[in-house]
């Protein structure tokens, strides 16, 4: 029986005068679809392409014929079970040969006596038919059920399979403790890492049942995409380190901020690059930048790896899409992290592509998310900020510029403490750079830098910035004429080494936030 | 003389940590990453086991169909490392320990 079929057809078995085409007239007129059949034979040589419902009348069915009848039933699948509608109560037909109860509780069967009333008849019929349309409809859920446990058999012998491998690893090396006892630091570190690769792994893995069972929220919140790009850089730099590849990132000066759950994104971003490291030699680049293009934020991953044939980039986001290579496997990997990515790039709103100029030729892989609307970045914090310009507000973005070592860790800590967000700078080339893309709220310069001095980075920020961030010079000397020379060029206030944090604090409240929509830190 | 083992182990971290298990057993011991890589020691070297991490189906694996064509007697050597034990070749179950490992090698 055809496995995809639905069919409607009625097959009428009255061999005797024209009773057959009368009915199928009749059957027809109400537009049900019918056709007469000459004899049982040809009734059950048509069984197996589909039929909706037979109609037989009783002397069409002698006991061989009914046994042969029987005979083509019994093989119908588990599924099916034709309903047939018997016509009885012909009056040449002998009571004692029939034999319907060889049907037993078998088949759906509905005796109709003759003379038969037309409306009798096509009511029989459109019930046959209902029934027969409910087993159409467990034959296709059986069909899929199935296909869902074969998907799910299949992955988890690939699960178990990728899950040997690490285990194996950390078995052996857990044994190969020395004569006292000890383990040595390659083994603990073998150990370590294969631990985190399992704990990626299930981690993934019920991140993925949970997304296909709805069950994971987003947590969202206004969050710079430049950070969690950098977090996810972190993550996957040790393993790019161990394969010799360069991971390079060209992190833009302005914020690109997007309404999203920031643990997630960064998953996104770690699973696209591991993937790229993954799937590049040793000595290859990864490379990944950020833009924003058309109202959504753009996240680029270049590598210069294997590339994807053209037949499968179509299925890369599929699960165990990669589980067949044998890079993905030497690396130990399911291919669940796209499909991951995938899924939770929808649940943001976004989209994700992959595409690559074939095998051999590199693969670029690109996340689009919505960018956060201009609304949704005045937040309330800010509102409680323009109204405590009295006191220091938590998490000013301050910028260090000082060559000596100590002097800047320790300011950097002791202000980190307090809460603000501190970047730091070891030159003045550096300083300006840092200052550029950081916007700080201030920024405390050392006047004798090494390269560009002090004066310099005040006057290349002013350049550039205008007067949006609060410029402080640091020097050694505290005559009247440093500082005109600091203001002179550019500074907004000189202060004496050694610079500590209660004259940043004083500062800080001197010169409240400039621009009262600045992006909050998140 | 010590006897030789060539692991044959796509990924990456069971390999070395393989190898530093025949060390310590006192077999010497070679590796390689891939079939390509396994068959190019094969036809420099004979081994007194070789520890394969097979492509499945096996009778689809290189490094079996090479030994098949070429070294057929080397076939006896073959000590099959997967996920479920085996009638037609003596095999290692992943994941096995160190003294599963060595009890299956030929005396170093």
């Amino acid at each position: 029986m055809n496995d995809s079929d639905r069919s409607e057809l009625i097959l009428i078995l009255a061999p005797i005068g024209r009773d057959a085409e009368l009915m199928c007239d009749q059957l027809a007129a109400t537009g049900l679809q019918c056709e007469p059949c000459g004899d049982v034979d040809e009734l059950c040589g048509r069984l197996p392409d589909g039929v909706g419902a037979l109609v037989l009348t009783e002397e069409a069915l002698p006991a061989p014929a009914m046994a042969r009848l029987l005979q083509t039933l019994e093989k119908q699948p588990r599924w099916s079970e034709v309903p047939l509608i018997i016509l009885t109560g012909a009056p040449s037909f002998d009571v004692k040969t029939r034999s319907f109860d060889m049907f037993g509780r078998r088949t759906n069967i509905t005796l109709v006596d003759r003379p038969v009333r037309i409306k009798t008849l096509i009511s029989a019929a459109q019930s046959a038919l209902r029934a027969r349309q409910r087993q159409y409809d467990i034959r296709d859920l059986m069909s899929q059920l199935e296909e869902r446990i074969h998907e799910r058999d299949r992955f988890l012998a690939v699960l178990g399979h990728e899950l040997r491998n690490p285990l194996g690893a950390i078995l052996l090396a857990s044994q190969m403790t020395d004569e006292d006892g000890r383990l040595d630091g390659e083994h603990a570190q073998l150990i370590e890492r294969q631990s985190r690769h399992l704990t990626r792994l299930v981690n993934d893995l019920l991140d993925l049942s949970r997304v296909a069972a709805g069950k994971i929220t987003l947590k969202k919140q206004i969050t710079d995409l430049r950070e969690i790009a950098e977090q996810s850089i972190r993550v996957v730099h040790p393993q790019a380190d161990r394969q010799n590849i360069t991971m390079r990132f060209a992190r833009p000066p302005k914020a690109l901020l997007v309404d999203a759950d920031p643990v997630r994104v960064e998953q996104i971003i770690t699973n696209i690059l591991t993937n790229a490291v993954k799937y590049t030699p040793e000595g290859g680049h990864v490379d990944m930048s950020l833009e924003s293009i058309d109202g959504r934020a753009a996240i680029r991953v270049k590598d210069d790896g294997v590339g994807i044939a053209a037949e499968r980039i179509d299925g890369i986001f599929e699960l165990f899409a990669q589980a067949e290579n044998a890079i993905g496997r030497a690396q130990g990997g399911m291919g669940i992290g796209l499909a991951l990515v995938r899924n939770l790039v929808s649940l943001h709103g976004g989209t994700v592509e992959a595409s690559s100029d074939g095998v051999g030729k590199g693969s670029e892989f690109v996340v689009r998310l919505p960018l956060a609307k201009k609304e949704e970045r005045s937040s309330p914090r800010q509102a409680a900020k323009r109204k405590t310009t009295e006191t220091v507000s938590p998490g000013r973005r301050i910028v260090i510029v000082e060559d000596n070592a100590d002097v800047r860790d320790l300011l950097r800590l002791k202000l980190r403490r307090l809460g603000h967000t501190v970047s730091d700078a070891r030159d003045g080339v550096e300083g300006v750079q840092v200052v550029l893309s950081e916007k700080p709220d201030l920024a405390l310069v050392d006047l004798g830098l090494p390269g560009i001095d002090g004066f310099q980075v005040a006057r290349k920020v002013r350049e550039h910035l205008g007067r949006d961030v609060v410029l402080v010079a640091v020097s050694g000397f505290g005559q009247p004429e440093d500082k005109r020379r600091a203001l002179e060029a550019g500074f907004d206030e000189h202060i004496t080494k050694p610079a500590d944090v209660q004259d940043i604090e004083n500062l800080l409240r001197r010169f409240p936030p400039r621009n009262a929509s600045q992006e909050p830190r998140v | 003389m010590a006897a030789s083992v060539l692991v044959v182990e796509d990924y990456a971290d069971l390999r070395s940590a393989i190898a530093t298990a025949l060390a310590r057993g006192h077999y010497a011991c070679e590796q390689a990453a891939s079939s390509t890589d396994a068959i190019d020691h094969l036809k420099e070297h004979h081994y007194d086991a070789i520890l394969l991490s097979p492509a499945m189906p096996i009778s689809a694996d290189p490094v079996m169909l090479f030994l098949r064509e070429n070294q057929p007697d080397e076939l006896q050597k073959v000590i099959l490392m997967t996920d479920a034990a085996r009638e037609d070749y003596p095999t290692l179950v992943k994941p096995f320990g160190n003294a599963q490992l060595l009890s299956k090698l030929p005396h170093a």
